[in-house]
C-alpha cells in the first residue's frame, strides 16, 4: 500500500514519500500521515508595536505579541529573516509555547493582538489556527504577516479568524516570483483578493530591490493591479531593502527610488501609500485622500499626531478605511 | 581640557542616540523569553491538515 501523500497547504503540492519533508522543511510524511513539526514551538517570540508589521490602519500604538516558527514555503534570495525561515526546526532554538500559553503571555504583556509573522505563518498553519481561535474568543486581534503563498481551501478556512493581514506583493511578474522567490505570482494575487473579499483588513508590502523590481513600469503595473483589484483604499508599503542572505552584493534601496515609487503609487490612484524603513520620510505619514491633511504623523514606530476620530478625518469627515476601534 | 570636552560631548551624544532610538522606535524589551526555556531541538509532532494520499501505481 502506497504511503505517498500530497500536501495541499500551498501551491507547491509537495508529494512526499514516507519520512520525507515538504519544501517548507516543517511538514513530514510519517506512515502515510502528514505531520507538522513546529506546533507549539516558536523560535521567535517578541512584543512589537503594530506599526512594525507594518499595519498602519489598525489600532495605532497597540502592542502585538509576535510569534514565528522555523521554515517557509518560499526561498527569497533577499530574505530578511533567513536565519529562521530557511532552516528546519532542528537548527533553531525553539520554545515550548502551546496556543493557550501564547494567549496567556499576550494578555500578561498587555498585548491587544497576536501577530503570526517573521517567517511565514502559512507553514505553521495549525498552530496559528488554534491560537487564533483562542485569541478571537478573548477579544484579541489576530494579525497575519505573510507572503500569501497558500491554497484557497486552507485560506478560506482561516479567514474568519484573521482580523488583518499584511501580505507581501513582492513583484508583479511570474518571472520575478520564480527567479527571486522560488514561487509563483498568481496564488498570491488570488490570496489577496480572497482575504479582501472575506472581510480581512489587507495592507500590502513591496520590498523594493535595486535592479530587480525597482523600474517605474513594474511599480506602475503593480499599483494598477492593486487599484483594479483589492481597490485604491488598500494601503501599500514600499519597504527599503537591506543587503542580506544571498543578495549582499546589492546596495540598500536608494531613498530617491522609494520616493519615486511612493509618488507613482499616488499618481496611479492609490489613496494610502507609504515608505518604510526610512525614518523621517514624508511617506511615513497617513494623509487624508480628500483634503490631503496629515491624519497620522509618525516618527519610526511612534505616533506623534492622530487626527482620525471615529474612523474619519477630523478635518473634513472623510471616512478612512481600517480598524480604528 | 579640550580632549575632556570632546569626550564628554561624545558621551552625551551616545546617550542621546541610545535613548532617542528607544523613544523613536519604541524598542521594547523582548518578551521575557528568559522565563521560557529553549527546549532541545526535537521537533514536536502533530497532525497536519490539507493533504491527500496518492496512488503511485502507473497505468
Amino acid at each position: 500500500m502506497s504511503n505517498i501523500i500530497e500536501c495541499g497547504l500551498c501551491n507547491k503540492h509537495c508529494r512526499l514519500v514516507n519520512g520525507q519533508r515538504g519544501d517548507c522543511r516543517v511538514r513530514i510524511n510519517l506512515d502515510g500521515k502528514l505531520k507538522t513539526l513546529v506546533y507549539g514551538n516558536p523560535c521567535a517570540v517578541h512584543v512589537d508595536p503594530i506599526e512594525k508589521k507594518p499595519l498602519y490602519h489598525v489600532r495605532p500604538t497597540i502592542s502585538t505579541f509576535s510569534i514565528a516558527t522555523a521554515g517557509c514555503n518560499l526561498h527569497c534570495k533577499y530574505c530578511q529573516n533567513w536565519q529562521i525561515s530557511q532552516r528546519p526546526p532542528e537548527e533553531t532554538e525553539n520554545y515550548d509555547l502551546p496556543p493557550n500559553k501564547v494567549l496567556e503571555s499576550a494578555i500578561k504583556t498587555n498585548c491587544q493582538s497576536i501577530a503570526y509573522t517573521y517567517s511565514d505563518p502559512i507553514i505553521f498553519y495549525e498552530y496559528m489556527f488554534d491560537t487564533a481561535k483562542l485569541a478571537k474568543n478573548k477579544g484579541l486581534l489576530n494579525l497575519m504577516i505573510t507572503a500569501g503563498y497558500i491554497e484557497q481551501e486552507p485560506l478560506l478556512a482561516l479567514c474568519p479568524l484573521i482580523d488583518a493581514a499584511n501580505i507581501d506583493l513582492k513583484g508583479i511578474t511570474e518571472e520575478y516570483y520564480q527567479t527571486m522567490c522560488s514561487g509563483n505570482l498568481k496564488p498570491v494575487l488570488d490570496a489577496i483578493i480572497t482575504m479582501k473579499n472575506q472581510g480581512v483588513w489587507v495592507e500590502l508590502t513591496n520590498l523594493v530591490i535595486p535592479t530587480w523590481n525597482d523600474k517605474d513600469h513594474d511599480i506602475r503595473k503593480l499599483c494598477k493591479w492593486i487599484v483594479k483589484n483589492p481597490g485604491p483604499d488598500t494601503p501599500l508599503h514600499f519597504s527599503r531593502f537591506t543587503p542580506m542572505h544571498k543578495l549582499k552584493n546589492l546596495p540598500p534601496t536608494p531613498v530617491k527610488t522609494l520616493t519615486r515609487a511612493w509618488e507613482i503609487a499616488l499618481d496611479e490612484g492609490l489613496h494610502y501609500a507609504y515608505v518604510g524603513n526610512v525614518p523621517g520620510h514624508e511617506g511615513n505619514n497617513t494623509y487624508c485622500p480628500n483634503d490631503k491633511k496629515i491624519l497620522i504623523r509618525r516618527a519610526g514606530y511612534l505616533i506623534l499626531e492622530n487626527n482620525i476620530e471615529n474612523g474619519k478625518c477630523k478635518f473634513c469627515g472623510t471616512k478612512i478605511p481600517g480598524i480604528w476601534e | 581640557m579640550i580632549n575632556k570636552s570632546i569626550k564628554r560631548r561624545d558621551f552625551i551624544k551616545a546617550i542621546g542616540i541610545f535613548f532617542g532610538s528607544i523613544f523613536l522606535f519604541r524598542i521594547k524589551n523582548l518578551f521575557p523569553t528568559e522565563t521560557l526555556k529553549p527546549k532541545k531541538n526535537d521537533p514536536s509532532l502533530k497532525d497536519a491538515k490539507f493533504y491527500k494520499k496518492i496512488n503511485n501505481l502507473a497505468g
